[in-house]
């Protein structure tokens, strides 16, 4: 069942694309340079007196989410920690390990500062899961890349040139992620209890720690 | 850290935390976690395990160890470079961590933007400053060629209306 955005209690401040894209070009016929910014999660990365601010952080709302298929659409400004909250609704998260969630990281910011954590160790990082971009570029026009299914060949493969682009290249509108399905619940105990002794818990996973000389 | 990179051992997270602590994160389907763990402690010799390392992680991810007044570096990396990296950074007494299986350092940087940008130079990595002041600038330490990037710069945005 397609979800859409009048389904999610969670999206507040939804803004369309073309809102979006009227408000960036009213920026660019103000303005002479531009910065785009969403939730200022990465200070350094933020504009400075060379460029205005472009302030993206109230674009935000989840547009289309297809949990069958694994995939979601949203604007750009869409707070990180409002997609997880998501997705774990339906057993699903971001493999990428997308950081700086708690600071308000947004999607676009994430993607624009290639901002993938540990976990992106196992299954990828942001480029293995960006599946389609909508994007204005320095004229103000439209311009799309990838798409809204997981299986893309055509044109310029413009979500992966995005991730790590730093807002030089265009402004992020909307973005596509592909996802997956949280793993079942296990937990294993301390190696100090024994073996053979398990129990059900809320833990995924484990760490081991080795200390120095080991490593 | 290497032996481990090389195994066969799948594993979720590999971090690496001077002077030689190594994180690693395992997870999986419940009949067989623990069996998966059992290998990788044996495949380490030793270890401690962490059952509830949500937080751990999720630490790592919000850098919840790089002070407020300190610039947070990423540096990308592999992992024949961390012992040359971590000859010069602990001098300097800056705190950092590998992550991604060494392919990967964040550093936390007490100092001015300028002074890691020459340590990076001379190593031939790049940096790329998250926190701190807004720079002008946040790319650090040698930059890749430019020619391929500034073509498709010139397509999608030929007036230079964003950063350059």
């Amino acid at each position: 069942m397609k979800q859409s955005i009048k389904d999610n209690p969670t999206v507040v401040d939804i803004v369309s694309i073309e809102e979006m894209l009227g408000r960036v070009r009213e920026r660019l016929r103000e303005s002479g340079r531009l910065h785009p910014q969403g939730g200022r999660s990465k200070p350094a990365l933020a504009a400075t007196d060379e460029a205005d601010a472009l302030e993206l952080g109230q674009c935000q709302g989840v547009l289309e989410y297809e949990p069958s298929e694994f995939t979601f659409t949203a604007l750009a400004g869409t707070p990180v920690a409002e997609v997880v909250a998501l997705l774990v609704e339906h057993g699903q998260y971001l493999p990428f390990d997308p950081m700086l969630v708690s600071r308000g990281a947004t999607l676009g910011g994430t993607i624009a500062a290639n901002s993938a954590g540990p976990g992106r160790y196992r299954y990828g990082g942001i480029r293995d899961f960006l599946i389609g971009v909508r994007f204005a570029d320095g004229r103000g026009n439209l311009v799309q890349g990838g798409g809204k299914v997981v299986k893309n060949a055509a044109g310029f493969d413009f979500p992966k040139f995005f991730v790590g682009s730093l807002g030089r290249f265009g402004v992020l509108l909307e973005v596509t992620f592909k996802v997956f399905p949280q793993r079942r619940l296990c937990h294993t105990e301390s190696a100090t209890a024994g073996h053979g002794q398990r129990r059900e818990n809320n833990a995924t996973t484990a760490a081991l720690l080795v200390r120095s000389g080991c490593a | 850290m290497q032996q481990l990179l090389l195994s066969s051992l799948e594993v979720d997270a590999l971090d690496l935390t001077p002077p030689g602590d190594l994180w690693i994160r395992i997870g999986g389907l419940p009949q067989s976690l623990a069996t998966r763990l059992d290998n990788l402690q044996r495949f380490c010799g030793e270890g401690e395990i962490i059952d509830e390392d949500d937080d751990l992680w999720r630490d790592a991810a919000e850098l919840s160890w790089v002070a407020a007044d300190a610039l947070a570096v990423k540096i990308p990396l592999t992992p024949k470079r961390i012992i040359p990296l971590d000859a010069v950074l602990a001098p300097r007494a800056a705190e950092h961590r590998y992550s991604v299986g060494g392919n990967v350092a964040w550093v936390a940087w007490h100092d001015s933007p300028d002074s890691l940008d020459a340590l990076l130079l001379e190593q031939g990595l790049s940096g790329l400053v998250i926190s701190g002041t807004p720079l002008a600038n946040p790319l650090l330490g040698k930059q890749p060629d430019a020619i391929f990037i500034q073509r498709v710069k010139q397509a999608l945005d030929p007036d230079g209306r964003f950063s350059a």
